[in-house]
């Protein structure tokens, strides 16, 4: 038997898994796909693999044992950019195991690693809790790995052999979901102050009212419709958006919403938007043509999901023309016909957005249009008057000022609320708050006034 | 039997799924038993009649991981062959096992549950997607040596072609009921 070394991934004994398993662990080789492809260009042909629910196997052939960390680091990679776009970051952990296996065929089906490096890893994977990399014993003389090994770890459960201990790695921790928010180690108290704006709203409790765009969309999806969602700049597009993210699979529990940012340099070319959309669908390939896309799409379909994919600043695409040709336009359309939704956000109606003689112009023909305004009356009244956990209520004086200054406009009443609050803890009067605000708007939107 | 048509890859199929899983193999390191079990576990698979008819007819597919051995039979078979099916695993291993000492005898465990499954491949490994996978893993912890479980949707279609299965034990399995085909 050759001699190799396993790389095992799973996602931890306690990892907590915000979809099911069979998701997860999709989403799961699709990172690894993406990480393969971001270390070794591709998928590498020498590498053999089993599948099981809840993990993967790689085996590499002997001889070079930094390709495993180099792999192993650009799955930490990864997850760090889901972490620092507030992606769903997956738990993962893994072992290295290294010794003599082969992959066999069973019964006419080549599906098993069989040797002990491959029990061992099966044992030490179900063992070890998400971020960890652990090294098997078998392994702990290669250089490369010995270097950053720390001390010996003894597993819990009835092991024997390597099973019963391994090393962790020093420096490759994969990060988890438990960490994906910094801890403040500041010993002051920091008063909270839930109003964001500098991107849009990720956090679910912190999104506001859009009853009405919400009851549309969810009508337009109920019937696996496209729209467009229509509004000037700074209006909330980017965040009802991400909303759709959470909320659309409450509504349809057969739905898998994907949101993609268009002005994201991974949606810059067609190869790496094809990985980005299909990573974030969850999808077991990886696909680099159209057609591979396509077939994706079909997999999800057959199997009974409804694919909705959001795309924001949707301008982007146009600006890409020689990226983003007629064929992608027509296969997202094909696509489309066949049961997936697409939402796109844009500051112009999409047909604004292609000249009458343009190829790709039927494509927007089929996207019925949802405006995005500012609040009314009401709806502003309501959000000033929010109780919000941990933030004392506005005042009456404060409501009055912030309802005339931000008229409306989401992104004024999150400035505005925001430095009234802030001026509350600094001893500021309401004035100087409300130039504070002004200077932000001014900042994040030039044209904007404020009607005091 | 309806014509069979094959597995289509990246395709749901409404199918049976059968997982065997070699009793108290984890524990044993030994090569020559994991060997010794493995052999004689797939040699009474092989040997079956509906394993021989469904690859011959190419309707079954195959996934073995570690211990566990997971066939998709599509449901052109019929549940009747099905429970045969179980029924001659055990007696072949019952057979396989004579000469063997009592502590090296490989004991088997499993289920039958119905539903759709995907075969897929992922970089030139095949393997078996879809709820069913992940439900037979978990309901194999939940199970002793010799124990065969079943779905209800199984049970029903028994008892649909006119198969004695009552009283079939209960079993809970946490997520949902199922019963006991064997004890």
């Amino acid at each position: 038997m050759m001699h190799y070394f396993i790389v095992a991934f799973g996602h931890g004994k306690d990892a907590l898994l915000t979809a099911p398993l069979q998701q997860a662990t999709a989403a799961l080789r699709s990172l690894l796909d993406a990480a393969c492809s971001a270390t070794f260009g591709r998928f590498p042909d020498d590498v053999l693999t089993s599948v099981a629910p809840g993990g993967v196997m790689l085996a590499f052939p002997d001889g070079n044992p930094a390709r495993e960390e180099q792999l192993c680091e650009a799955v930490v990679s990864q997850l760090a950019h889901a972490q620092a776009t507030q992606a769903t970051v997956l738990p993962i952990c893994a072992v290295i195991t290294h010794g003599p296996m082969r992959s066999v065929d069973v019964l006419g089906y080549h599906t098993n690693f069989e040797g002990r490096p491959a029990i061992a890893a099966a044992r030490i994977l179900a063992e070890l809790s998400s971020g960890w990399l652990a090294v098997g014993k078998s392994a702990w003389q290669f250089t490369a790995l010995a270097q950053h090994l720390g001390e010996d770890q003894r597993l819990p459960g009835k092991h024997e052999g390597e099973a019963f201990s391994v090393r962790l790695h020093q420096r490759v921790r994969f990060p988890t979901p438990t960490s994906a928010l910094p801890v403040l180690s500041s010993s002051t108290s920091i008063a909270h102050n839930s109003f964001v704006w500098r991107a849009g709203i990720r956090n679910a409790a912190d999104f506001f009212n859009r009853e009405r765009e919400q009851r549309t969309l969810r009508v337009y999806l109920h019937g696996r419709q496209h729209c467009q969602i229509v509004g000037p700049r700074r209006m909330g597009k980017t965040s009802l958006l991400l909303h759709l993210e959470r909320i659309v699979p409450t509504w349809k529990p057969a739905a898998v919403v994907t949101y993609l940012d268009l002005q994201d340099a991974r949606c810059f070319t067609l190869r790496v938007w094809l990985a980005q959309a299909s990573q974030r669908f969850g999808t077991s390939a990886s696909p680099t043509t159209l057609a591979e896309f396509a077939e994706c799409i079909e997999d999800m379909l057959r199997a009974g999901r409804h694919p909705v994919l959001c795309l924001d600043e949707f301008e982007e695409l146009t600006l890409r023309r020689e990226e983003f040709t007629r064929d992608f336009f027509v296969t997202l359309r094909s696509c489309g016909q066949r049961g997936m939704s697409i939402v796109t956000a844009a500051q112009q109606r999409l047909s604004n957005l292609t000249e009458s003689g343009d190829p790709t112009s039927p494509f927007y023909n089929t996207f019925p249009l949802v405006p995005l305004g500012p609040f009314d009356d009401t709806e502003a009244h309501d959000f000033v008057a929010l109780a919000r956990e941990g933030v004392a209520p506005f005042t009456p004086a404060e409501r009055q000022v912030i309802l005339a200054f931000a008229n409306g406009h989401p992104l004024a009443l999150q400035v505005t609320c925001f430095h009234v609050l802030q001026g509350r803890e600094e001893g500021l009067n309401l004035s100087d708050a409300l130039r504070r605000a002004e200077d932000d708007m001014q900042a994040h939107l030039p044209t904007w006034q404020a009607k005091l | 039997m309806a014509a069979p048509v094959g597995w289509e890859k990246n395709t749901e199929t409404y199918a049976f799924l059968v997982a065997l899983d070699i009793s108290g193999f984890s524990r044993d390191l030994n090569p020559d038993q994991l060997l010794a079990h493995r052999h004689r576990f797939f040699e009474a698979v092989a040997e079956t009649r509906l394993f021989a008819a469904a690859q011959a007819q190419q309707t079954v597919k195959v996934h073995f991981l570690g211990d566990e051995l997971r066939l998709a039979f599509q449901a052109v078979h019929g549940v009747r062959h099905l429970r045969d099916f179980i029924d001659a695993v055990f007696s072949s291993l019952e057979r396989l096992n004579n000469g063997v000492p009592e502590g090296y005898h490989t004991r088997i465990k499993g289920m039958v549950l119905t539903g759709s499954i995907t075969w897929k491949e992922w970089h030139g490994c095949g393997y078996l997607d879809g709820e069913l996978p992940f439900k037979s893993q978990r309901w194999l912890k939940e199970l002793r040596p010799n124990q065969v479980a079943i779905d209800t949707a199984f049970r029903d279609a028994l008892q649909v072609a006119g198969i004695p299965v009552a009283p079939l034990p209960q079993h809970n399995f946490g997520d949902e009921t199922g019963y006991l085909l064997r004890m």
